[in-house]
């Protein structure tokens, strides 16, 4: 079993990557790897709440959904969301402190920035 | 040793032609290299020379949903595959590359 870390460092809404690499982790689990999802920088903002739907831009509920129910570890850069004053994100991702996230791409056989 | 690749960003990124090299140096000295194309990178099996990796021996694989959304062709010799595809890929690869 691989550790294979995604991160997700750009805005939610003017473009669809960060759907795409939510996505893409779902799909990344299919042979049984461990897949953790880490948002950093600008990608913080897409852990929050948020209606896309407004500008009709389609939510990423059943991507988040999926990794959820596939107990894939997400976890929000703390001094991005600082640094953004954001306080408060979705439930099931983990706001942690930066040497976490140091140690999880330190510790992963794959680390795709997307 | 078998070397994978993600590649999301289209062909007028720099990307493509250091995937490009990068395969070819691989297939020269033996190596098994498996390309995943997704996003915007669907649109590199455009590209004549990016397409021409398959007869160098190079597997390339497309998300076929993402190629589906941007109206991209099948292409000889080019799998229209799936996410599934990348998740063999990335877990049977000795090392993995992402360009995006």
């Amino acid at each position: 079993m691989k550790k294979i870390t995604v991160i997700v460092r750009n805005l939610p809404f003017n473009i669809r990557r960060n759907a795409e690499a939510l996505r893409m982790s779902v799909g990344l689990t299919l042979r049984e790897d461990k897949v953790t999802v880490i948002f950093i920088d600008d990608g913080v903002y897409t852990a929050t709440r948020t209606n896309p739907e407004l500008i009709n831009i389609p939510p990423p509920v059943r991507e988040f959904g999926a990794l959820n129910m596939l107990k894939c570890s997400m976890l929000a850069d703390k001094p991005s969301m600082e640094k953004r004053g954001i306080q408060e994100i979705l439930e099931n991702i983990k706001c942690v402190e930066r040497e976490e996230i140091i140690r999880t791409i330190n510790e992963s056989d794959i680390v795709i920035p997307f | 040793m078998k070397l994978g690749i993600l590649l999301t960003t289209s062909p007028e990124n720099e990307n493509t032609n250091t995937v490009i090299e990068i395969s070819k140096a691989a297939r020269e000295q033996g190596h098994d290299v498996s390309i995943f194309l997704m996003y915007d990178g669907v649109y590199n099996v455009n590209n004549k020379e990016f397409a021409e990796l398959v007869n160098k021996g190079v597997e390339i694989t497309i998300c076929a949903f993402n190629a589906e959304q941007r109206r991209v062709a099948k292409v000889d010799g080019i799998l229209f595959g799936s996410q599934y595809d990348h998740a063999c890929i990335a877990n049977s690869a000795d090392r993995f590359v992402s360009f995006g």
